[in-house]
């Protein structure tokens, strides 16, 4: 597929440290304000665009459509100081192992103690890329784990709200990682494993407190598709849990769009996920 | 080289003294011995995942990695670090083995500062500066921003430098107690400095010389070997 230059704008912005990044765009929303666009990735990051630059907004928009894979540039505000194209392609929906109709109850693994739940922490893969998305890592680990020791994890999911990225010039609109069932001090407890950015497993709680500055409650019982159009945004985020097999958000579109679940790891994901992250 | 020859025949007179002066050369064989054996013990390769500490300051969430290669006499740092704030960053491996965490914050401001992550972390051994042969060398060399990190050294210089006699015992940089090894498993890695804009209480410790913005620690990992 012939790659070709879309369009690369440069802002009078401060162009001396800028970030860029690599991926298609999930959506972009218009603000109804005078404030900025934003648009979203589907790497999990998020860049704003200033509501005066309306004439790109309908090439973005098509874009996202497309399912283009973009290259941009970001200030350090998150501002988006240049775009373009490095690979035009539509965007196929991959033909998961999912199973419509099935109700089936997917029970994890529960881990025996808080030790047993430390040492397969500490034996996650450390070869991660830098800048590598957080779906791939947190897919990898899942997988490589089950593939060890048959051990059955989930996936935490939080989704961040439009308003509580506005407000602290957030970079990420979700993010995700591992969950595993542990048995602790006679109960059994959900603990995320986010090896990249915790030194051992966490309270969901706990987790969330990490990236939520307002240590605020996530929503518990809403739907992405929820999320995704109509988010309520004195909420500042969604939190959604999902067997391990379940890698971006995509899958909860198509769970709950078509009430197909997946139910087992497909191979071009594991495929996907180790070439870019690992 | 000078310091690591001087260390060498500080150590052979030692032992000399402690075996009664006999078998010179077999002495001087065992210390040679003894100095090889430390490297070989040494070599290999380590990494240090550095997580967020303090990470409601930054705005963001840093993170990052340090991988250190031990082999023959060559010592090759490479670390990097994603942050959004385009600030000086301080790196250095400490003495200490454990990372602060949140409870180490003694008076309760909010922040883990300096003083409070020193005390945990214990002082620097090795700053991650422009010069790994020398603490003091190169200390004004410390990456900045989204930083991609790379240095060599020679294990002798900076072990000599390490082991030389500490002409300020008063400041923040350690050096290692006479027949102490580099040890590197276990130790931390600490990184340091967000936007000098950012306001902080008034509580806060910081490196003499440093603003408080500059001083205080943002990620953390303690060294594995690999």
């Amino acid at each position: 597929m012939k790659n070709f230059l879309f369009l690369c704008l440069f802002f009078s912005a401060n162009m001396a440290f800028a970030e860029v990044i690599r991926s298609s765009i999930h959506s972009v929303e218009l603000s109804k304000s005078d404030g900025p666009h934003m648009i979203k990735f589907s790497n999990g990051r998020v860049a704003f665009l200033e509501h005066q630059e309306q004439f790109l907004t309908s090439d973005l928009l098509e874009t996202s459509r497309r399912g283009d894979v973009v290259e941009v540039k970001l200030s350090e505000e998150q501002t988006l100081l240049a775009i373009q194209t490095v690979e035009a392609k539509a965007r196929f929906k991959q033909l998961n192992v999912m199973e419509e109709g099935v109700n089936a109850t997917y029970e994890p693994t529960v881990l025996g103690s808080y030790q047993e739940a430390k040492k397969i922490f500490n034996s996650f893969n450390s070869s991660y890329q830098r800048s590598s998305e957080c779906t791939n890592r947190a897919h990898i680990w899942s997988h490589e784990e089950f593939k060890k020791s048959g051990t059955k994890s989930m996936k935490a999911f939080i989704f961040f709200t439009n308003s509580y990225i506005v407000r602290n010039k957030f970079k990420w609109w979700f993010h995700v990682a591992p969950m595993f069932a542990v048995k602790y001090n006679g109960k059994v407890e959900n603990y995320v494993f986010d090896y990249m950015f915790n030194h051992q497993p966490v309270t969901v709680k706990d987790w969330k407190d990490n990236f939520l500055f307002s240590k605020r409650d996530c929503k518990l019982d809403g739907t992405f598709i929820e999320y995704d159009q109509r988010a309520d945004q004195s909420q500042d985020c969604y939190m959604m849990f999902r067997p391990m097999y379940y890698w971006m958000p995509g899958d909860f579109s198509a769970e709950e769009i078509s009430n197909v679940q997946k139910s087992d790891f497909l191979m071009g994901d594991i495929r996907a996920a180790y070439s870019e992250a690992f | 080289m000078k310091n690591h020859m001087k260390y060498v025949s500080l150590v052979s007179l030692i032992a000399l003294t402690a075996c009664g002066g006999n078998g010179g050369g077999g002495s001087s064989q065992s210390t040679d011995g003894g100095q090889h054996q430390e490297m070989q013990e040494t070599e290999g390769q380590y990494r240090a995942i550095l997580r967020p500490l303090n990470n409601t300051l930054s705005g963001w969430i840093p993170n990052g990695k340090a991988d250190i290669k031990i082999s023959g006499d060559s010592v090759e740092v490479k670390s990097w670090m994603d942050d959004s704030a385009n600030v000086t960053h301080i790196q250095s491996i400490h003495a200490g083995f454990r990372c602060p965490r949140a409870e180490d914050d003694k008076n309760a401001d909010g922040v883990v500062d300096y003083a409070e992550a020193m005390a945990v972390a214990k002082p620097v051994l090795v700053p991650l500066d422009g010069n790994l042969n020398s603490q003091l060398d190169g200390m004004t060399l410390f990456p900045k921003g989204n930083y991609n990190y790379f240095q060599k050294a020679s294990l002798q210089s900076l072990m000599g430098d390490l082991t030389a006699a500490d002409d300020n015992a008063s400041d923040h940089v350690v050096k290692l107690p006479a027949g102490k090894t580099l040890d590197l498993a276990g130790r931390v890695v600490m990184v340091h400095g967000i936007v000098s804009t950012r306001p902080l209480p008034g509580s806060v410790g910081f490196i003499s010389g440093l603003t408080p913005q500059a001083s205080v620690p943002i990620a953390c990992g303690v060294i594995e070997r690999l």
